[in-house]
């Protein structure tokens, strides 16, 4: 008994005198500390950059943390307002407005030019993601935007023609009807046509946008009949065309069983190269790649992308630079574009290293869809928070409880409503 | 004695500093941030604005002659968490029968009690995934409306009609909170409530069934006059815990199955809580949102101790 009480003893006396070692304060003055989030895959080529920077660079220390994608901002925004933040960290297109509004991201407009990156080399819905407010707060590292994956195997079993590049939305039912099969007869859908994404593209692609500017603030734009005509076309999909799986309402787009285009369950997907790593895997069927059909108001999409950004307090913003610089930099995109997930932001290097050779499939797709219209959000901090009562007004039509213009009709009262309060509060 | 005591006293005392600096530390901080307007790291000192968040977010404004809720997301999210915890009083009742069932000279019964046990010991994220693809609209994927189907065909209904009559599980606003409670009673029924009341059934006396028996007490009348009266404290204790954990709860379930959709119909308390924090970075209105569901909490605990706590002390 009393060797066991000595033996417990010494092993918390241990555990307190190794945990001790292992403390430091967080950061310290001269390491520049990394913050990168991502897939394993990605997060070992950021290791790998970050490692050959060390290499050029013997003086500099650095410390690189990854950090899980679902909690990052909360940590990010915690570290800031507690004074310990990264110097130089990841940031998701998605998240910009965040965390630019704080007020503590460094400007980048002089070091860019100081330094003669060529901005106009970038797809221009790069930079502006990463602009808030006029000042440029972050560089991509990637940036892409949606195209349709198609089953070549069901196009042919059905005799459907494979989408052009100038096809429409009317094919787009066309083909995705065909495609909507019920194998065994027995009354219930096997294969669906299409899952579209989300509606932002549908929206846009029919002319119209979510928010306008009126006045010197925003208003809602969902009283424009282009809103309508997109809103329409995306629930009749789901709800008179029945040509795409039933989900959890709008803001949900996550399939929710085994009807996938990975499964061989659904002919068309619409989502971005980040499937890529997994598509590729699949060898149950043979699949390719077309631009998303035109709607009324054209061809316009919308971004997705990732770059880095540096907290405005760190006590080396000249050598947080220098390692940015070296990540966003030519050679750290091509590593990136190695994985297919990731387009590089800047035109020249998209163009030379993301098309992999042997691919099967036609992955110039995703390069040639970055010349079209890629829009991105509102840069607005309540913009998410405000997006997700549209959509959730607008559930009602998708589960076909009250007509698309009801459901607008509501969603404009609601935004409008919503939007008074944001500038009554904060002019 | 005094050797003891300091035994003791070491052993709290780990427990009580990280209750401290971890939990009340945070609860009393937040109930002073309900009282200010804070961004999150906006680099502006919070700002006293007094009760204004509360008025904000319980109170009401008349607009044309009719009552308008300033905050109307608040109510419909406290709806619908209340809605939710309608799986407690099943997952009780489901509980006490199984604890029931399982404390028999059943063969094989340890095997039982694991298998209940299993959903209380997998991660809710599994969980939920299954439970999306259980709740699946299309017959042949989702294995309710898959039974339905199979029942529809067999009455004879025909497909086109037998579609429409398939519940919207987690598409439709109306289907998605019963969703939901379903799930939550399948999730808690076998968990540590069974064994609470299992534990509770071992410690009722014998001599109190033997001598029920000798007057004739059937099954029924030995659960009801018996076991139910005897097992008070314990069915007051998981009362109280579940009423807790409810309003607490439905976060993780809504994030990861209906994002809180559809039309919000499962967005909880908690749910509003973390988008106001962490979304919108209002980390006063959210610290509000917090307190009300604390009073609300510590309001509901009181009337179940009075009420409830009181009987049991006269019983």
């Amino acid at each position: 008994m009393r060797f066991l009480r000595l033996g417990g003893l010494v092993v918390i006396v241990l555990s307190v005198l190794i945990g001790a070692s292992q403390f430091r304060l967080y950061p310290t003055e001269d390491v520049l500390t990394i913050w990168v989030r991502g897939t394993p895959e990605q997060t070992a080529i950021y290791r790998q950059i970050i490692d050959e920077f060390r290499t050029l660079n013997p003086e500099a220390k650095l410390r690189v943390e990854v950090m899980p994608a679902r909690r990052f901002v909360q940590k990010l925004l915690a570290g800031i307002d507690a004074g310990h933040a990264p110097d130089v960290f990841n940031l998701h297109w998605r998240d910009m407005p965040q965390v630019s509004s704080t007020g503590q991201l460094l400007p980048l407009d002089e070091l860019v030019d100081r330094h003669g990156i060529d901005r106009d080399d970038y797809y221009p819905v790069g930079l502006r993601a990463y602009t808030y407010r006029g000042v440029l707060y972050g560089l991509p590292v990637k940036g892409s935007t949606i195209s349709c994956y198609y089953n070549m195997d069901l196009f042919d079993r059905y005799g459907v023609d494979y989408p052009t590049d100038d096809w429409t939305w009317e094919e787009l039912v066309e083909k995705a009807q065909k495609l909507t099969v019920d194998e065994d007869g027995d009354g219930m859908t096997d294969i669906y046509g299409l899952t579209p994404y989300d509606i932002a593209n549908y929206v846009w692609s029919a002319g119209g946008d979510f928010l306008r500017h009126q006045d010197g603030r925003w208003v809602s734009n969902l009283d424009d009949p282009k809103v309508l005509l997109g809103t329409q076309f995306y629930v009749d999909l789901y709800f008179k065309n029945k040509i795409s799986p039933p989900r959890p309402g709008m803001r949900s787009d996550n399939p929710m069983s085994t009807f996938t285009f990975e499964a061989g369950r659904v002919a068309m997907a619409i989502t971005g190269p980040w499937r890529i790593p997994d598509y590729q895997l699949l060898d149950r069927f043979r699949w390719n790649l077309a631009l998303v059909p035109e709607g009324p108001g054209g061809r316009q999409t919308r971004y997705a992308g990732s770059g880095f950004s540096i907290w405005k307090d760190t006590p080396q913003p000249e050598a947080a630079w220098k390692l940015v610089e070296f990540l966003v930099g030519p050679e750290s995109m091509a590593k990136m574009a190695v994985l297919g997930s990731d387009l590089p932001p800047q035109r020249s290097v998209a163009r030379t290293t993301f098309l992999r050779e042997g691919t099967p499939w036609d992955e110039e797709v995703f390069v040639r869809a970055m010349d079209y219209e890629v829009q991105i959000f509102p840069q607005e901090v309540w913009w998410e928070d405000l997006f997700r009562r549209m959509q959730d007004e607008l559930d009602a039509a998708l589960a076909g409880r009250e007509t698309v213009a009801e459901s607008l009709r509501q969603a404009h009262e609601v935004t409008n409503a919503y939007l008074d309060r944001i500038y009554r509060d904060s002019p | 004695m005094k050797r003891q005591g300091w035994a003791a006293v070491g052993f709290l005392t780990p427990n009580l500093v990280g209750f401290l600096i971890f939990t009340l530390g945070p609860v009393v901080a937040a109930a002073g941030l309900s009282f200010y307007r804070y961004q999150l790291a906006s680099g502006q000192a919070p700002d006293f604005i007094g009760l204004a968040n509360f008025a904000e977010l319980v109170g009401f404004d008349r607009v044309d002659g009719e009552w308008k809720a300033l905050d109307p997301y608040f109510w419909q999210y406290l709806g619908n968490t209340l809605f939710l915890m309608l799986n407690i009083p099943f997952s009780m009742a489901g509980a006490l029968i199984l604890a029931v069932l399982l404390n028999k000279n059943l063969k094989g019964r340890i095997v039982f009690r694991t298998f209940f046990f299993i959903p209380h010991l997998c991660h809710g994220v599994a969980i939920f995934m299954v439970w999306k693809m259980v709740f699946t609209f299309e017959p042949n994927v989702g294995i309710i409306n898959g039974l339905l189907w199979s029942l529809y065909k067999f009455l004879g209904i025909p497909a086109e009609q037998a579609i429409g009559l398939l519940p919207g599980w987690l598409i439709d606003k109306n289907w998605a909170k019963p969703a939901f409670i379903i799930m939550f009673v399948w999730a808690s029924v076998g968990g540590f409530n069974m064994i609470l009341y299992l534990a509770g059934l071992q410690n009722i006396p014998p001599e109190l069934y033997e001598a029920a028996e000798m007057d004739g007490a059937g099954w029924w009348a030995r659960l009801r006059h018996i076991t139910v009266p005897q097992l008070a404290p314990t069915t007051f204790f998981i009362f109280v815990t579940s009423i807790i954990g409810g309003l607490q709860g439905g976060f993780e379930a809504a994030y990861i199955m209906t994002a809180g959709g559809p039309e919000g119909s499962t967005t909880t308390m908690s749910y509003y809580i973390y988008t106001q924090a962490y979304e919108r970075l209002e980390i006063g209105y959210a610290a509000t949102v917090s307190m009300v569901l604390f009073g609300l909490i510590f309001a509901l605990t009181m009337i179940n101790w009075r009420f409830g706590g009181k009987r049991l002390e006269a019983a």
